[in-house]
């Protein structure tokens, strides 16, 4: 027990040793940091050790500072530049891009109205045509078809239209009055430049007009009876004249054979 | 011309009738018999030693055909009995007369204003052609419509 109590003081007096050892260390580098500054940064400068055991001196400190600050807004400044570059770069590429993908938008709708139609009846639709390039007027071709749900093309058509921006356009297509029943889609493309830019599409249906088949049907009704009602009329009329006629021809017969004598 | 409404007595309308039409044989006449048929009313005419070979009858009272020489014009049908004596007054030259026998009959079959506008007819149209109208009314029947058909007569006399 003894002899561990003495390892204890013994180890006690080597920390106490190792801490003066250890400020020894520090004065020394810092004197060794010191001496080499004034000579490699400061070379006409009197040592500062000389004069104080610190960074008394400011004015001393300012002028080693000021480069590396200097340093450090040239990098800033730099990456600032390689930033501005790179996000250019990125922007002419995805202009690129774009135009690769097509400068032209394209799309078609037909309204709620449209979207059932009586077989006879023209289908109307909308086209919206989009310039992305936008830097001047072009004309442009828009073909639109109607395709059945067989993909039969039953009708097509083509124009050339003037975009610059964004234009607009409204469109009638009128199907032969022998075209199905059924469910049909209108398909429009861009071409400019004999290459298609965009195309959209949009579906329609037609179906049976039953409520015209019955005006019709009444119509045709009203119009038999009043073609019965004129025959009727004019059958009594008729018969009215000949029985007149006759009668005519028969007063002047008894008017003959009575006033024979007379004539 | 002249036109002649006589209103008389159901039983002396008869003997007016022969009255008349004997004053009138020398020439040819227009009967339109509504009183009574015409087979009845020529008879009468023979009794009364009335010729009647001039004698032009229309039957409105009996619908079938009896001579060959007698029309048969339903009492409705005034169209067609105006007709028939526009007809008769066209063919028949000369001097005529026409004879109705009781106007108010014609009221069991139309209304007063169809009978007073076919009296208007009647009368308006002989006046312009030659013709006598000799019209009867019996005096108890249809006053109403003799008040409306005064004034297309020439005279009227009430017996």
């Amino acid at each position: 027990m003894k002899g561990k109590k003495n390892f204890g003081k013994i180890n006690s007096n080597l920390k106490i040793g190792e801490k003066a050892q250890k400020i020894k260390f520090s004065d020394t580098f810092k004197t060794y940091v010191l001496k080499s500054l004034q000579s490699d940064i400061f070379p006409s400068s009197p040592n500062p050790l000389h004069k104080s055991a610190g960074f008394g001196d400011k004015k001393r400190v300012y002028n080693w500072v000021r480069p590396i600050v200097a340093l450090f807004i040239f990098l800033i400044f730099l990456v600032f530049i390689i930033n501005l570059y790179n996000q250019n770069n990125k922007i002419s590429l995805y202009a690129i891009k774009e135009q690769d993908e097509g400068t032209f938008n394209l799309k078609v709708e037909i309204p709620e109205t449209y979207k059932n139609i009586v077989l006879g009846k023209p289908v109307v639709f909308t086209a919206k045509v989009l310039n992305l390039a936008n830097d001047k007027r072009v004309d442009v071709t828009l073909k639109y078809y109607v395709i059945d749900s067989k993909e039969n093309v039953i009708f097509t058509k083509s124009e050339t239209l003037a975009v610059e921006t964004q234009a607009s356009f409204v469109r009638e297509v009128k199907l032969a009055q022998d075209t199905s029943i059924g469910d049909y889609t209108i398909k429009a493309e861009i071409i400019y430049n004999e290459m298609e830019e965009a195309e959209s599409q949009d579906s329609f249906k037609i179906t049976k007009d039953n409520k015209s088949r019955i005006e019709i049907i009444v119509i045709a009704v009203i119009i038999a009876a009043i073609i019965f009602f004129i025959l009727i009329f004019s059958l009594s009329k008729i018969k009215y004249f000949i029985e007149k006629i006759e009668l005519k021809a028969r007063i002047g017969k008894i008017v003959k054979k009575k006033m024979k004598g007379d004539i | 011309m002249t036109s002649l409404l006589i209103i008389t007595s159901v039983e002396d309308l008869q003997d007016e009738i022969n009255k008349q039409v004997k004053d009138r044989s020398a020439y040819p006449g227009i009967y339109i018999s509504l009183n009574k048929t015409q087979k009845s009313s020529e008879e009468n005419l023979i009794k009364n030693n009335i010729k009647t070979d001039k004698i032009f009858f229309i039957d409105c009272v009996t619908a079938e055909k009896t001579k060959e020489d007698v029309l048969h014009i339903l009492p409705n049908d005034l169209d067609k009995l105006s007709f028939a004596i526009n007809t008769f007054v066209k063919d028949i030259k000369g001097k005529k007369y026409l004879v109705i026998d009781a106007l108010s009959t014609l009221l069991i079959y139309n209304s007063e204003n169809k009978v007073a506008a076919f009296v208007k007819k009647i009368t308006e149209y002989t006046s312009n052609n030659d013709v006598e109208v000799i019209a009867f009314s019996p005096k108890t029947k249809g006053e109403e419509l003799l008040n409306k058909i005064f004034n297309f007569f020439d005279k009227v006399i009430k017996k």
